[in-house]
């Protein structure tokens, strides 16, 4: 997944990052030519007291000094710019395919996760690329060149990198075939913290409320001390991963003194390469262990590459079709046409024969229990998901067949849970209609009885919005989010149980000033307060996903036990007739 | 009761707002009293005294023997070259005869060398004295790392059990802080103060200050021993430090500020991104995908700015400080050579002196690297300790009211309450609920219906007036009593607060039945 990603995303950076290997196969080349020229300088200058030579070695070591300079100061620009560059095409991917999913992918991750997924995720990978570039990549090039040089300078003498390499190798992965597992054990203990805390400060009402305190905190402690284990265990394998490697450093060189001495005694190797082969080793080894050190960052980034990968590649269950039919008149005129809707793999449908119509110009209501299905009808009709069979329609044209631009554009969405975006009350409003005028909004905020707190606010239009609209109470916001609906000027406004926060009056003023406005469209309540339904032209009574009644109040009354038990929980019978 | 009707939600962090709303706070960038919370912090760790003195111990005892051991490779190299050297003489030359003739041969400098040297003509390398010094660094060496592991393992126990005891003290915290600091304070801010930011004080601790300080004593050791070897080559050394120095922390300070740049703009993508996917369906059906789509690009664009000139900033201080070094390199090599070859310094001495050099670089570029997670460090335990700091609920009084089972009579008096300042909720409230009593509160949205009952639970203090129970304050009880009394169903506190403030109308009519 990792590569798939690195290989999908760096395409159009394919030019710098070959740059950026040239670069490092110079830099490389460089580095180790410092080594060589040092040899030359000690056997041909200082072994035979040649001081000019000295000087004209020191000038060329000066240069390649620069060139290394020169050359990382351009590899740090190219990787920096390429990995930054990355990680914002991928977020904006990641961006653009969760904006295209459906109600139920969305769901199905969740938004805390898409974000970290976006974010967090993404940041990893984007890291792990940044330090291959600079470090990763150098560091074989670097070991190899080193390698090639070590054994041009005494093949024998190179006889040791057969000890030191593998000790090195197999010390670094048997730590880290530990830390490794431990690393995702942290990861459980870090998120199992979370859940506490974050269990703790959202309720902290409840705890409060049932003295739980001294029990939250007990929980909290064992979380604590369990991930206290892990980080240690972790942290101690970790220190002995550093001076082991220094030792191991260390002794390398003692042995190239004590068996280059040897050859050096025998002939068979010239002073100055004893230097030089020093600091190949060194190199060599130093590259093995960054090699292995950055390998640790990999298995994280890979994880994080699965999670964008998903993402990505999970494919949206609503699809727009390729040729969109338009419907030849646009009137909003709605039917449901034997909806049946079920999860994957759910045994029980949540809606089934679901079958009515709801024209312009009349009001139709649903009513059922919690968990009869209405919320999920209403979801049908902008496509947030789609039906399992029958279809829904729109001027006769089954939405799945239309744009969905279109499709929306005719809809003015109320949620149950109501939004308000971050900026001001004007710029909420304007999600209706980028183009309204103030007046235009005014009108929408009386109709929706808002007025009169709008007014009250220091900026009125201009006013902050907190994000979420946190900054209003309830029944505010169910009035802006209506108000907000209006200024869409929709065929089909699709009101999801969006009075509830309203106190009767208000409620009772805000349907008829609505009703009033809406004479031409298509309007679909969805309600738990009886009175704010009583008038609709037409009621559809659901329970447990199918449709137990149709008809006015009046009909229903006679006609279906399941209106009449709801409609007498909540009115006198008087008041019921 | 006012009716004001532009009032707070009581139960604002129960909106629709994500759990992360509020992870996309300032993160931590500069701290505003880096000297004052860094001392706080080291008090912290300073728990453990006994423990970081040995660590402190074992850290110096290993970086000054591990500095001994270039020195003696050195020598090691100086015998194997002066048996290569007295090898190729003839034996029955004295060295002086050796010099002299060098000199008649007009090899004026490679006599010299000779000179100063403990060449013995004839005799090549004696390896049982290369032997005997490889075998003292050996263990020199096995010494030093054997201190650092001890020193790292102490380590962490002291980082980890100061990071136990800092979470564990902002949990307690959690418990402490009055109801109106979770109103305030984003949840995800709050969690992110216990969570994220005591793990990236755990980083700072556990690289920072070991390594902090080997660094530190490796540059003063390492520096020792190249005055030692050659005061003069020392001294061009000594000129890397304040040019690295000064490059280092200028970078650095630029770097800062795109960093600061970058996790701005990452917070803002952050909030956005969490708006739009908790607004999901309703940018789609109002037709605001594109533009939410554009508006993530704008972001996105001034993160990717900002994150490569922090990166590449960042990136320069390591070429930087490579140049520096092998220059540094280069000189020594050069004025080293030199000096060999007129006999001021034996080659083994240049080649420790080279190996010095390079140990002398790295830690320069450590500890200028190790000052961002320093600095990053105390941000974040600034955040912590803003959270410890925070005001706490009034304890309960000592001499608390024993509250056995309530007879159940509540008495309003005169209650005035606000959540924000100038903005009265509740004024001159009173009211009496008898036992047996069922009492409906009614009003519209916003009048504070919920209001009254937080009152009674006291999750929030009135400003004026008293509530009794049974004719006691409810402050002369201890809460956790006074709360018992009401066994409250506070049913899903996530739900729309809309849908909660007329449950709790009916709740409090409940709980005014069980009285």
């Amino acid at each position: 997944m990792l590569i798939a990603i690195l290989k999908d995303y760096l395409r159009p950076y394919k030019r710098s990052v070959i740059f950026v290997l040239v670069l490092l196969l110079v830099q490389s080349i460089a580095n180790l030519y410092l080594p060589t020229l040092n040899a030359d300088l000690i056997n041909n200058g200082v072994a035979k007291g040649n001081i000019s030579y000295i000087w004209r070695i020191g000038a060329i070591m000066l240069g390649s000094s620069v060139l290394v300079m020169g050359s990382s100061v351009l590899l740090v620009f190219l990787s920096s710019k390429v990995s930054m560059a990355f990680g914002r095409d991928l977020r904006r991917s990641v961006f653009s395919a969760v904006e295209s999913f459906s109600a139920r992918e969305l769901n199905q991750f969740g938004a805390p996760s898409l974000i970290t997924r976006n974010t967090n995720d993404v940041q990893q990978v984007q890291m792990v690329l940044f330090m291959g570039l600079t470090m990763m990549l150098g560091a074989p090039i670097t070991g190899i060149g080193a390698l090639i040089l070590a054994i041009k300078t005494n093949l024998k003498l190179s006889g040791l990198l057969l000890v030191a390499v593998p000790i090195m190798t197999i010390l670094i992965w048997s730590l880290l075939r530990r830390i490794v597992p431990l690393f995702k054990v942290m990861q459980v203990k870090i998120d199992r913290i979370n859940l506490v805390l974050r269990e703790q400060i959202s309720g902290v009402r409840v705890i409060r409320a049932f003295v739980k305190t001294a029990h939250e905190e007990e929980r909290f402690a064992d979380a604590s001390s369990q991930l206290m284990a892990t980080s240690l265990s972790v942290t101690r394998t970790f220190a002995i991963m550093f001076p082991s490697l220094m030792l191991i450093l260390n002794l390398s060189s003692v042995a190239v003194i004590w068996f280059g001495g040897k050859l050096v005694d025998t002939g068979q190797m010239p002073i100055g390469n004893l230097t030089a082969f020093l600091a190949y080793i060194m190199q060599i080894l130093s590259s093995v262990m960054m090699a292995v050190m950055m390998s640790l960052m990999i298995p994280r980034a890979a994880a994080s590459a699965d999670r964008i990968q998903e993402v990505l590649t999970i494919p949206s269950s609503v699809v727009e079709t390729q040729s969109p039919q338009t419907p030849q008149e646009s009137l909003g005129r709605l039917e449901f046409r034997d909806v049946e809707f079920r999860y994957p793999g759910a045994e029980h449908p949540v809606l089934a024969g679901v079958s009515f119509q709801a024209e312009p110009g009349k009001v139709t209501a649903i009513v059922g229990s919690t968990g009869s299905g209405k919320s999920t009808l209403l979801n049908l009709i902008p496509r947030f998901i789609d039906v399992t069979s029958g279809s829904v329609l729109i001027d006769g044209v089954d939405v799945r067949e239309q744009a969905l631009e279109v499709v929306w554009k005719q809809m003015g969405w109320v949620p149950q849970r109501s939004f308000l975006f971050g900026g001001t009350v004007g710029e909420n409003l304007r999600y209706g209609d980028p183009d309204a005028t103030d007046d235009d909004l005014w009108a929408c905020l009386a109709v929706a009885q808002a007025t009169d707190f709008i007014q009250e606010l220091p900026n009125q239009l201009e006013a902050l919005v907190s994000q979420g609209g946190t900054n209003f109470s309830g029944g505010q916001r169910q009035r802006l989010s209506i108000a907000r609906a209006i200024v869409r000027n929709p065929k089909i406004y699709i009101l999801d149980d969006s009075f509830s926060a309203l106190d009767f009056a208000t409620d009772a003023r805000l349907r008829a000033a609505l009703f009033e406005k809406t004479q031409a469209a298509t309007v679909l309540i969805v309600a738990q307060r009886v009175s704010t339904i009583l008038s609709a032209d037409q009621i559809v009574v659901l329970d447990q996903g199918r449709v137990v009644g149709k008809g006015t109040h009046s009909e229903l009354m006679g006609t279906c036990p399941t209106y009449k038990e709801i409609v007498l929980s909540q009115l006198s019978p008087e008041e019921a007739a | 009761m006012s009716t004001q009707s532009h009032s707070p939600t009581p139960s604002r962090s129960a909106g629709p707002r994500g759990p992360m709303a509020g992870m996309f706070g300032p993160p931590p960038a500069k701290s505003k009293d880096f000297k004052g919370s860094l001392k706080r912090l080291l008090n912290e760790v300073g728990e453990e005294r006994k423990t970081l003195v040995l660590v402190l111990t074992l850290i110096s005892s290993s970086v000054i023997v591990g500095a001994f051991g270039p020195k003696i490779l050195g020598r090691a190299t100086n015998d194997v070259f002066y048996g290569f050297l007295g090898k190729r003489l003839p034996a029955d030359l004295s060295k002086a005869q050796a010099v002299a003739g060098l000199r008649a041969k007009g090899q004026e400098q490679m006599a010299a060398m000779l000179e100063k040297s403990s060449v013995v003509p004839g005799v090549g390398i004696d390896f049982s004295a290369v032997s005997r010094l490889l075998m003292l660094a050996i263990a020199l060496y096995a010494i030093s790392s054997l201190f650092m592991w001890v020193q790292g393992y102490l380590m962490a126990g002291v980082t980890q059990r100061t990071v136990f005891r800092l979470r564990r003290s902002a949990e307690e915290k959690i418990g402490r802080l009055p109801l109106s600091y979770f109103d305030t304070q984003s949840r995800g801010d709050l969690l992110s103060r216990v969570t994220n930011d005591i793990d990236n004080i755990s980083n700072s601790l556990q690289q920072g200050l070991s390594q902090i300080l080997n660094s530190l004593l490796t540059v003063i050791s390492v520096l020792a021993m190249m005055v030692w070897i050659s005061p003069v080559l020392a001294l061009v050394s000594l000129i890397a430090i304040p040019l690295s120095a000064l490059f280092s922390v200028r970078i650095a300070k630029r770097s800062q500020r795109e960093f600061i740049a970058q996790w701005d703009w990452t917070g803002k993508l952050n909030g956005h991104v969490e708006e739009m996917h908790t607004g999901h369906s309703l940018i789609k059906v109002f037709g605001r995908r594109d533009r939410a789509i554009q508006d993530f690009g704008t972001l996105n664009d001034k993160l990717f700015e900002s994150s490569f000139r922090a990166q590449f900033i960042s990136g320069l201080i390591q070429p930087t400080t490579a140049l520096i070094s092998n220059l540094i390199y280069v000189a020594i090599a050069v004025l080293g050579g030199y000096r060999v070859a007129t006999g001021t310094m034996t080659l083994g001495d240049v080649q420790a002196f080279i190996q010095y050099s390079r140990q002398f670089g790295m830690p320069l570029a450590q500890i200028a690297g190790l000052m961002n997670t320093v600095q990053s460090g105390v941000a974040s335990a600034e955040r912590l300790f803003q959270l410890l700091d925070a005001p706490e609920e009034r304890p309960d009084s000592k001499d608390a009211v024993q509250l056995g089972r309530a007879h159940g009579e509540i008495v309003f008096e005169n209650v005035s309450f606000q959540y924000t300042a100038d903005q009265p909720l509740i004024e001159g409230f009173s009211l009496t609920a008898k036992s047996g009593e069922t009492i409906a509160i009614v009003g519209p949205t916003g009048a504070g219906k919920t209001t009254l009952v937080n009152l009674i639970m006291r999750f929030y203090e009135i400003d004026s007036g008293r509530i009794t129970l049974d004719g006691v304050d409810i402050r002369d009880f201890t809460r956790d009593d006074l709360r018992k009394q009401f066994g409250m169903v506070l049913q899903d506190y996530q739900m729309d607060m809309t849908l909660s403030s007329l449950m709790t109308m009916q709740r409090f009519q409940m709980v005014s039945d069980n009285f």
